[in-house]
């Protein structure tokens, strides 16, 4: 049985379907992309996973727990993390602080201990403080680790919502459009990272992207979404000599 | 490794202060500060009784802007309603020690006698006030689930409860003989008159007990009980506010907690017992030495900085924690902060609730201090006021708010009269200029308010300032905790 599994996800807005019959599997060190062209649904199919929509039809299971219509804590508490398409940093915390507020159990010490600081307090603010330098810097984040976030080169932002979203020790991780608004250069350094993170941390991951070259490198599966429903599945060769895909990029022979 | 010696003089620096902002010993080493400034204010021939005055305000509003710059600055919550947290507090407070600090066979009538009273009361109006919620409670989920019937039932229920109310209201008191419905007019003074019966029933032998305390544990014992009722109420009316409104975000939470702030100035504006349009005078003590204006300033000078002092040490700690870390992650990005696993709604709520806590604990300080209450002291130009402090501080910025809560305290006093601190201002050699200044107090809200807007622009534009905030930041913020280094 694979670790996340979707099955015959949909969802309407108003009188639109846009998402209608997803169905998707996913193991723990696998490397999938979804893609499609602007509006088929991608980025929905991964809101109705992380929580923000309820789905109006289908399942969502994670390990043998359904996740369908819990709220987006409560997902990321059952070991599925995201990144946002457009950068959603805490802007005005630092670097670290990004970090450490994702380590879960850091904000597990009561209105009392906070209040009153004694040894449990301090023990426990530098075991994430540790944690949290040692996690930017397996990401090469350290040295900037007292700036504000929102301050950060537009890359290293990218990096830093990926950080913070392994801060939560998931064991999927959702990466929407990581590599928009990059340049070639940042876009092969975010390729290693990717295969980095999937090896090091052993999670699945499952990525949104437009950049066609990227995808075809990374991913092993690819599944292909347009006006809201699957067009294809499969190995990036069968979809790239796919007849339906490369219709639905480029539209029909005249 | 050798680090060059720049580099290490910094860092231990930075060390240093970082070391000594988070310590344990900063807070009482503050307090220590404050005992000149205690001795001046208990000195008349040092600082006059207008001064002492001046001073406690300063202290007052430290407190109160404190917990407001928790609510709107470290957790971005705009609210507008701290006026009435405080005057829940200082009514609550205020009639507290007022009624039942005074021992019933004590034919002096004395207040301040009875703690056991004044915390017998207070525990009352909890149970009676968790009665009631919870009355509210069934009723509410009793209409909700109306929805089952039919999706019109919600609505129709709600307008009969309020129709219901009108009726009480407007015509279930003029109605002497017994009609049928009487007994259904009478569901809401049922409250009032449990509250009555639970405090008369307890009172007696609360006042026994406190007549087995030593005789000067007394006052100060009645001070902090009518304190801490007034901070819990004030809190759990943040929490009655603050769990259906802090779904709202910006301008819509302005609009809730101005109408909250409202509603409580109106409903005490209309409560009999709590002085109604009167006012409520706490300083009617028939023989107390201090009758006259509330408690004397050298009194209740440490109460007030205690809880300024209080305030600002628990609202910087909550800040500089894991739980402040979470709050100000929800400020930021609501969305963000519930995708890494934070419970955004119960990190909005707890700092509503503290900080509504410390109005109410500095609204009732500040009913001890004056002796009277008027509603109109709890208006929303109040709120605005804070508000004002609050930006001026900077969201989030904790020290400079109580500097600002001090300057902003002082200044329309020396706009009243700029010759306020001038020595010999008022022999007969005081020059032309001297009366210049004075004239110039006509015109004092209109610099008051040029003078907020010169500040908030310097403090946007002006480099200098900006870089200075910063580079202190920087010093401080991340360190890394005692002995990670």
């Amino acid at each position: 049985m694979p670790l996340l599994e979707i099955t015959n996800l949909g969802i309407c807005f108003g009188g639109l379907h846009a998402l209608a019959g997803f169905n998707f599997v996913l193991d723990s060190g696998e490397l999938v992309a979804l893609i499609g062209p602007n509006g088929a649904g991608k980025t929905t199919a991964f809101n109705l996973v992380a929580g923000i929509y309820a789905p109006d039809a289908g399942r969502i299971v994670l390990d043998g727990r359904s996740l369908a219509g819990l709220d987006p804590a409560a997902i990321n508490h059952a070991g599925l993390a995201r990144t946002f398409q457009n950068i959603r940093l805490f802007q005005n915390l630092t670097v670290l602080d990004n970090v450490i507020v994702a380590l879960n159990n850091s904000a597990e010490h009561g209105l009392l201990t906070t209040l009153l600081r004694g040894p449990r307090f301090h023990r426990e603010s530098r075991k994430s403080h540790a944690r949290g330098m040692e996690l930017l810097a397996t990401l090469r984040l350290d040295q900037y680790a007292s700036r504000l976030a929102g301050g950060l080169p537009y890359g290293d932002q990218r990096r830093l919502e990926i950080a913070r979203a392994l801060a939560t020790s998931p064991r999927i991780l959702l990466l929407d459009e990581p590599a928009a608004g990059m340049n070639p250069r940042e876009k092969v350094e975010l390729m290693e990272l990717i295969r980095f993170i999937r090896d090091r941390f052993k999670v699945g991951i499952w990525l949104i992207e437009h950049d066609m070259n990227l995808v075809m490198k990374i991913s092993q599966r690819i599944t292909v979404l347009d006006h809201g429903e699957m067009l294809a599945v499969g190995s990036p060769d069968e979809i790239q000599a796919n007849p339906k895909v490369i219709e639905a990029y480029l539209g029909a022979p005249a | 490794m050798e680090l060059p010696a720049p580099i290490i003089a910094c860092r231990a620096s930075a060390g240093v202060w970082a070391a000594v902002l988070r310590s344990n010993w900063l807070w009482p080493l503050l307090l220590l500060t404050l005992l000149p400034l205690g001795a001046l204010v208990e000195n008349e021939n040092c600082v006059n009784p207008y001064f002492a005055h001046i001073i406690l305000l300063c202290g007052i509003n430290i407190t109160l802007a404190v917990s407001l710059q928790l609510i709107n600055g470290i957790s971005g919550q705009f609210s507008l309603g701290h006026a009435g947290f405080m005057a829940i507090g200082a009514y609550l407070g205020g009639f507290a020690t007022l009624t039942y600090s005074v021992l019933p066979a004590d034919v002096s009538g004395d207040p301040f006698r009875s703690p056991g009273g004044v915390l017998w009361f207070g525990l009352a109006l909890l149970v009676v006030a968790l009665l009631a919620a919870g009355a509210l409670w069934l009723l509410f989920i009793l209409i909700r689930s109306s929805r089952r019937i039919h999706p019109a039932m919600p609505p129709i229920f709600m307008l009969l409860v309020i129709l219901w109310f009108v009726i009480d209201r407007a015509i279930g008191y003029q109605l002497e003989h017994p009609a049928w419905y009487l007994l259904w007019t009478r569901g809401w003074s049922g409250l009032p008159r449990l509250l009555d019966f639970v405090i008369h029933a307890g009172m007696s032998p609360a006042a026994r007990v406190s007549t087995w305390l030593p005789h000067s544990w007394c006052k100060p014992l009645c001070l902090l009980t009518a304190l801490l009722i007034a901070g819990t109420f004030a809190g759990l009316s943040g929490l009655l506010v603050g769990l259906p409104t802090l779904r709202l975000r910006g301008d819509y939470l302005a609009i809730a907690t101005l109408g909250f702030g409202e509603i409580i100035r109106v409903g005490i504006l209309n409560t009999e017992p709590l002085g109604a349009a009167t006012g409520l005078s706490v300083s009617i003590y028939p023989n107390a030495a201090d009758s006259g204006a509330g408690l004397s300033a050298h009194y209740i000078f440490p109460w007030i900085f205690g809880a300024a002092v209080a305030a600002t040490m628990v609202i910087w700690r909550l800040a500089k924690s894991a739980k402040g870390r979470a709050i100000r992650a929800v400020r930021d990005d609501e969305i963000a902060a519930a995708a890494i696993g934070i419970d955004t709604t119960h990190h909005k709520v707890i700092a509503f609730v503290i900080g509504a806590f410390f109005a109410g604990v500095a609204g009732a300080l500040y009913a001890h201090l004056d002796g009277y209450l008027n509603t109109n002291e709890f208006a929303f130009t109040r709120s605005i006021e804070l508000v004002v402090i609050v930006t001026i501080a900077g969201l989030g910025n904790i020290w400079w708010t109580v500097a600002v809560a001090i300057g902003l305290t002082w200044l329309p006093e020396i706009l009243r009269d700029p010759t306020l601190f001038a020595i010999g201002k008022n022999s007969h050699k005081a020059g032309l200029f001297v009366q210049y200044c004075k004239q110039l107090g006509e015109f004092r809200m209109v610099i008051y308010s040029v003078l907020l807007i010169a500040i908030m622009l310097a403090r946007a534009n002006w480099p200098p300032l900006r870089a200075m905030c910063q580079r202190w930041l920087a010093l401080v913020r991340n360190h890394p905790p005692n002995g990670a280094c």
